[in-house]
């Protein structure tokens, strides 16, 4: 088997979990081609050299300065990447549109307008769109000459979107619909000229529209944000719009599945911007540090401050990790389908959909960490405007919020992986009873004399036979009613996401190690390492709320014993660790990974 | 016409520079390399020209395998071909070695202009243009900042000192050394780049070039590289407030030359 198909076999969505990967297997972002550097370098150069350098003028919310950027993104092609070839697009894979991404967190408020453009207001057209209404939008849409924008939200309905109240209703010639209702937290909303819009048809059938400016498309006043203050946010009132029926993107009554399906790719994409938001801050922390002196010494020499850098470059390095394997996954997934049709795409995108929402949750609370951190660092300096951790520290929170709350993407986690699991997909109920058996009778405790690899894929297996018991235990326990056990549900999404973290942080440095020898990977071994040691605490810690909660205190129960064989011991010294991999973080003045 | 762009690949200016274990150069471990800043003007100074007077830009390059990306880099942007100068031969050559490689790549092509940067970042020389153009018996111009080209001649523009300009008509072929800041630089579309995959490098190497080691056997040496010292040193000026005020204005003037 060539390592091009033993990637795409071992790609298979919620595989994690139930198989072991080799690092050969996997995508890293040590794997991004040269091409495909280019690619980003020509959006980085666009973003510190044109976009950068009217920062004021976008803080000042000048929008006609964001309109004429997009434009100048579309001259250099940014904006076509993910439209397919025939329609003025240059049809990339994931990596290629996520690389190029990543570059545009730079400046989030513009990343903001640029992404909610070629993400969420272009993206449906491709997926959904007749070829009319894609030869109709998509040309423009790729130069920047229309600018879109999404509209699902209403000021009654967020996360429950398909509480939708804005109505649709057929006229009698049947030529046009006719639109009421109100949109909300409108990215784009006062610039953008095609909305993609949310709304029931007879009031009963969640449908999508392609709706242009015009009469009755009113944009609301711009929203005042705690950050991304440089985008235009508004609200969308819908006051009798025309749209003719040529407009109805898919299906009528099918809306939930364009809402859906698009915020996957949202949340895949949302991953790269904020480890790229993530490194940003930490590379301004490890040179402030280093040049803040006091008590006549850089503060980068102490040892709370060491630990800080530190765990941020964990979780930079970590959520890289994750990211650009599961985008190398899907590219692989995307392969073995029909590129011409799009909604095989579509379908092997969402079998990916536990992973996407793992991405989601894992990078933003990341970002939200380290822009905290680095606040930190700053001291007194961190609260000013005057400084870039005061901006960066409010535009991350926004990231835990949208593209599906991280509340919604934690139940989203187990229950879509049960749901594949009662499909008969994954042997859940063999492989939990297996691990049970393993640990019970497990005579390898210890694990205090491994290290690196060793011990990395050592906790990597107890994590993951910890998480595969504890979801069976609840299927049984609660089955259809474990939607209603939202904590519970919670506890275990926390256990999946950290079991995806550590083995694609272990591959990452595998591969690395395989490539480049364990002295060129040195501090990425001891990051894998500090990662994965402190979630095997957090795992075991979660295990053990989770006992609690399903065995109704039954401290005979047979989980107990389990969790705790399975529960790691703490043979790493993490403070050592740390300090090595600040080192090399301040030695170098910046992150390196 | 026919014009070849001389890019050199340097270390980034913000990369954290270590003397290397010889202690004759900067380690090259961990860097991360650029376009040279000067031969970025000059070639979009030859894509401007070609898009005027139509023709052909040939991006050349010399040194190891990592220099094919600022090929790379000058085909996405519109470059036609590419000419990889690679010899492990040609690993320490000094400005004159480097003029020398140049010329005999050169001379395989007809060209109509040969265009440097005025000089590199890295070493500073000014003189692989020069050097280039003495060994290929043709006229050159260095600091130019515009170029109008006629029937088999050009009419450049060179910087002087002090604000002054000088216009001079050269004959082509003719080597010229184009100054930073000229023209404004164009980005590479991804279009470009995707292009740049189809369009031809070629490699050249010493026996190629029928090069011989008398030819490139370096004419000087970097003995040692050093980071200057910082010194501080106060100094008290004594005497009353005008004479303490002649004697700084004196050192203002004639050491710190600040005026």
């Amino acid at each position: 088997m060539s390592a091009r198909e033993q990637q795409i076999r071992a790609a298979r969505g919620g595989s994690f979990l139930f198989e072991e990967r080799s690092s050969a297997e996997v995508f890293t972002r040590e794997d991004i081609s040269e091409e495909q550097q280019m690619f980003a370098r020509v959006a980085e150069e666009f973003m510190r050299k044109e976009v950068l350098a009217r920062s004021e003028q976008i803080y000042a919310k000048d929008w006609s300065v964001t309109v004429d950027l997009l434009r100048k993104a579309g001259e250099l092609d940014l904006l076509r990447v993910d439209i397919p070839e025939g329609y003025g697009g240059l049809g990339l894979d994931k990596v290629s549109s996520a690389y190029v991404g990543e570059q545009i967190a730079l400046m989030p408020s513009f990343g903001g307008s640029l992404g909610a453009h070629t993400t969420i207001g272009t993206l449906p057209i491709v997926y959904f769109g007749t070829p009319e209404q894609r030869a109709k939008y998509l040309p423009r849409l790729a130069t920047g000459e229309l600018i879109a924008a999404y509209a699902l939200t209403e000021p009654g309905s967020g996360s429950d979107a398909m509480a939708a109240k804005t109505k649709a209703v057929l006229s009698e010639d049947g030529t046009h619909y006719t639109l009421r209702g109100q949109k909300m937290w409108i990215t784009n909303g006062g610039i953008a000229d095609v909305f993609i819009v949310f709304a029931k048809v007879d009031g009963e059938r969640f449908t999508a529209f392609i709706v242009e400016r015009g009469p009755g498309v009113v944009s609301g006043k711009e929203e005042k944000k705690l950050g991304l203050d440089g985008n235009s946010t508004t609200a969308l009132m819908l006051e009798d719009a025309r749209v003719p029926v040529e407009n109805v993107l898919g299906e009528i009554g099918r809306g939930h599945v364009v809402a859906f399906n698009i915020l996957n790719l949202g949340r895949l994409k949302l991953g790269g911007r904020n480890i790229g938001g993530a490194k940003l801050a930490l590379n301004n922390a490890v040179a402030y540090a280093n040049e803040r002196h006091q008590f006549g010494r850089s503060i980068a020499s102490f040892g709370l401050i060491k630990r800080k850098l530190a765990e941020m470059a964990v979780r930079c390095y970590v959520g890289d990790a994750l990211v650009w394997r599961t985008l190398g996954a899907i590219d692989c997934a995307l392969e073995t389908v029909d590129a011409s049709d799009p909604m095989q795409a579509l379908k092997a995108i969402e079998q990916y959909a536990v992973e996407c929402s793992i991405i989601k949750v894992w990078t933003s609370e990341a970002l939200s960490y380290v822009t905290d951190e680095t606040v930190q660092v700053y001291g007194g300096y961190g609260y000013s405007q005057d400084y870039p951790a005061e901006r960066a520290y409010r535009d991350a929170r926004i990231t835990r919020i949208y593209e599906g709350t991280n509340e919604i993407n934690r139940t989203i986690i187990p229950t879509r992986l049960l749901k594949s699991i009662a499909r008969g997909e994954w042997p859940l109920g063999e492989v939990a009873a297996r691990a049970m058996d393993d640990a019970l009778y497990r005579t390898d405790f210890g694990a205090l004399d491994l290290r690196g690899a060793e011990y990395v894929r050592h906790t990597l297996r107890d994590a993951k036979s910890t998480t595969l018991i504890a979801l069976d235990a609840a299927a049984r326990k609660y089955g259809e009613g474990l939607a209603e056990e939202q904590e519970v549900v919670g506890l275990l999404a926390d256990m999946m996401i950290d079991v995806y973290a550590i083995e694609s942080a272990c591959l990452r440095t595998e591969k690395l190690v395989a490539e480049r020898g364990a002295d060129a990977a040195g501090a990425a071994i001891e990051m894998t390492s500090v990662y994965a040691s402190d979630a095997a605490e957090r795992i075991a810690d979660l295990a053990r709320e989770f006992a609690a909660a399903v065995t109704d205190g039954d401290d005979k129960s047979p989980l107990w014993a389990a969790f705790e064989r399975l529960a790691p011991l703490r043979p790493i010294d993490t403070v050592s660790a740390r300090r090595r991999i600040a080192a090399s973080l301040i030695e170098a003045n910046r992150y390196l990974w | 016409m026919k014009i070849i762009v001389c890019l050199k690949q340097v270390p980034k200016n913000d990369s954290i520079l270590r003397i290397s274990e010889t202690g004759d150069w900067i380690q090259d471990r961990d860097l991360t390399y650029e376009i040279n800043e000067s031969d970025a003007y000059a070639l979009e100074e030859a894509l401007q020209l070609k898009e005027k007077h139509g023709g052909e830009v040939i991006a050349l390059s010399l040194g190891p395998a990592r220099v094919q990306s600022v090929i790379k880099e000058a085909l996405a942007r519109g470059a036609d071909r590419g000419l990889h100068l690679e010899d492990p031969a040609f690993d320490k050559l000094d400005a004159f070695g480097i003029g020398a490689v140049i010329a005999a790549a050169a001379k395989t092509e007809q060209f109509d202009l040969l265009l440097t940067g005025l000089q590199s970042d890295d070493f500073g020389f000014a003189q692989t243009g020069v050097v280039a153009a003495e060994l290929l018996g043709a006229p050159h111009a260095t600091i130019v900042m515009a170029v109008e080209v006629a029937e088999g001649s050009m009419r450049v523009k060179r910087e002087l000192e002090s604000g002054y300009f000088q216009w001079v008509t050269l004959p082509s072929p003719a080597v010229l050394t184009i100054q930073s800041g000229i023209n404004t630089l164009r980005y590479a579309t991804l279009k470009g780049i995707m292009a740049a995959k189809k369009k031809e490098i070629k490699k050249l190497d010493a026996a190629a070039l029928g090069l011989d080691s008398n030819v490139l056997a370096p004419k000087q040496q970097i003995r040692r590289v050093y980071f200057p010292q910082k010194t501080k040193l106060t100094e008290m000026l004594e005497g009353s407030p005008s004479e303490v005020a002649a004697k700084l204005l004196d050192r203002l003037a004639n050491e710190a030359r600040v005026f």
